[in-house]
């Protein structure tokens, strides 16, 4: 059973599971006390991440996560003592940072007035000026998903597409306002448009840090 | 190489939905819609979701807090690439550590939507809605509801509802077949009296950042066509809103036609220029989303949103053009 559901659980991550069975499992999980144990995985995973900002360290990063689960009180069965690394965490871990590899937030600008910033409004929080350009739109990451049967120039168009509808259409999601953190496979063809320009911001410019 | 061995879980309970399960009605549905959008305004809390689509599953973190200013809200992605998105009302910046990048963007996605409780009717003409029983989610007790289409040209929805406080704490977005095709579901939730404005600080800086504003929303509205019409509201789906625009992809601007039966939303795109680069032909799908584009005259129009692949495919050919 527990054996059962770590295979699942790995599956899950592997999106190897069809929706009915996702959907039992996800069920099990919230009823299950061993989320807790995933969940600081999570955790881990996370900040390995985004303190390390390296994309070549699966290894090191299943060896810290393991490091980290040893350290957390466990929740595990209590026929089992030995407190390894599951397969979905070195899993979880790996996607993680194919993620951050293939991530293709790239900046698609087309400003009227090339590389040129202006004096901005105050970001709530974060005391830098905003540059001021027209008709750019950040590229999200890339959540392996795609169209199907879809050349890449229709891939983007479709893209283009469902962001902008996705703004009239989250009617019963209510207070799960999570569109706009999940992107969408946008991993080609920034690059193929002549309008592409990535600008750097200097922070000895405008910066005005409080 | 260590000798990897599985860790052991322990599924401690599950859970059996009650056996009652009591008809209610449209009108209270829609009341308890309306609530949950209100909770999810008014309340202060924070809290971690799931969100799968397709085979993929995302972890964000959520904190929410009302006061007198309003909304304030920041969402910190825990899977996949680093993305933080911080909302104060309609001004939202998203924040990419990876790629060094902010983007600030003065205008909410959720304040063009539409109100359900204006389409009750409508919903109630192609929609049951089922109460379930109790739930527990993220800990918390939950009312259960299944809204069930009545034909195969949408999909259906459970709603998992927090009985107290009237929170959205699950959603699942089911096929034709009633299959989860999308989740989302809180793992946690914690609400409080008051939140300390701090949590919802970002953890940057902003130095050696690449800032840019997002001015996609303030270009100057465009006069619609008003020739293109939708007849006799297509298996319910009506036009609720129609504007012209200029999308960051495209050089043209496209005339946006969105069709809703209430729950269901399909946007229909239409390109004047049926050489551009880029346009679908046929039907496409990615996760629950479906599209099906086809050239009518000397335009090429797209019709894409979460809905059966056979309903894009009658959308995309319901318009006129008079």
């Amino acid at each position: 059973m527990t054996q059962k559901n770590d295979d699942n659980l790995s599956a899950l991550v592997d999106g190897e599971l069809d929706s009915s069975q996702a959907s039992q499992l996800i069920g099990d999980i919230t009823a299950s006390e061993e989320l807790k144990t995933r969940w600081a995985s999570y955790h881990v995973i996370s900040d390995a991440i985004q303190g390390n900002g390296q994309t070549s360290q699966t290894v090191d990063l299943s060896e810290r996560i393991s490091a980290a689960l040893e350290d957390e009180p466990t929740i595990l069965a209590p026929q089992s003592r030995k407190r390894v690394i599951p397969a979905m965490f070195k899993q979880a871990a790996g996607m993680a940072v194919a993620a951050t590899v293939a991530a293709a937030a790239v900046l698609m600008l087309q400003p009227t007035e090339p590389g040129v910033f202006e004096q901005g409004d105050m970001v709530a929080g974060l005391g830098s000026p905003v540059g001021q350009l027209k008709e750019q739109r950040i590229r999200v990451n890339n959540s392996g998903m795609n169209w199907s049967a879809t050349q890449p120039s229709v891939a983007t168009r479709l893209n283009g597409y469902l962001v902008n509808h996705n703004g009239y259409s989250t009617a019963v999601r209510g207070n799960l306002p999570f569109a706009s953190i999940v992107g969408y496979d946008e991993s080609t063809d920034a690059t193929n448009s002549d309008d592409t320009v990535i600008l750097e911001y200097n922070p000895n410019g405008n910066s005005t840090r409080r | 190489m260590k000798p990897v061995v599985v860790l052991a879980l322990v599924v401690l309970s599950f859970f059996q939905l009650p056996a009652v399960a009591e008809q209610i009605t449209s009108e209270q549905v829609r009341e308890w819609l309306t609530r949950v959008k209100n909770a999810g305004k008014n309340l202060n809390y924070e809290g971690t979701f799931v969100y799968r689509h397709g085979n993929q599953i995302e972890a964000i973190k959520i904190i929410h807090k009302a006061d007198e200013k309003g909304e304030h809200e920041r969402m910190i992605s825990l899977t996949g690439s680093a993305r933080e998105i911080i909302r104060n009302n309609q001004f939202v910046t998203c924040i990419s550590p990876e790629n060094k990048s902010v983007v600030v963007d003065n205008h909410s996605p959720g304040s063009r939507l539409p109100s359900i409780s204006n389409n009750i009717d409508q919903i109630d003409a192609y929609y049951d809605f089922v109460f379930e029983g109790y739930e527990r989610v993220a800990s918390r007790e939950a009312r259960r509801v299944l809204i069930k289409p009545r034909d195969e040209l949408r999909y259906g929805y459970r709603l998992w509802i927090d009985d107290a406080f009237e929170l959205l704490l699950r959603s699942e977005l089911l096929d034709t077949q009633g299959n989860a095709v999308e989740q989302v579901m809180f793992t946690d939730i914690r609400l409080h009296e008051t939140l300390d404005s701090s949590l919802l600080e970002p953890n940057i800086s902003g130095h050696e950042y690449t800032w840019v504003t997002d001015d996609e929303n303030k270009q100057a509205p465009m006069p619609r066509d008003k020739r293109w019409k939708v007849a006799n509201n297509p298996h319910g789906f009506t036009v609720s809103h129609h504007n012209k625009q200029k999308l960051p992809d495209s050089r043209m601007p496209v005339e946006h036609l969105v069709l809703s039966d209430g729950l269901a939303w399909v946007s229909v795109y239409i390109e004047k220029n049926v050489k551009t680069p880029g346009l679908l032909q046929g039907p496409s799908s990615m996760g629950a989303v479906n599209a099906y584009g086809r050239v009518m005259g000397n335009y090429h129009v797209t019709a894409v949103g979460e809905v059966p692949s056979e309903t894009v495919e009658l959308l995309s050919g319901v318009l006129t053009r008079n």
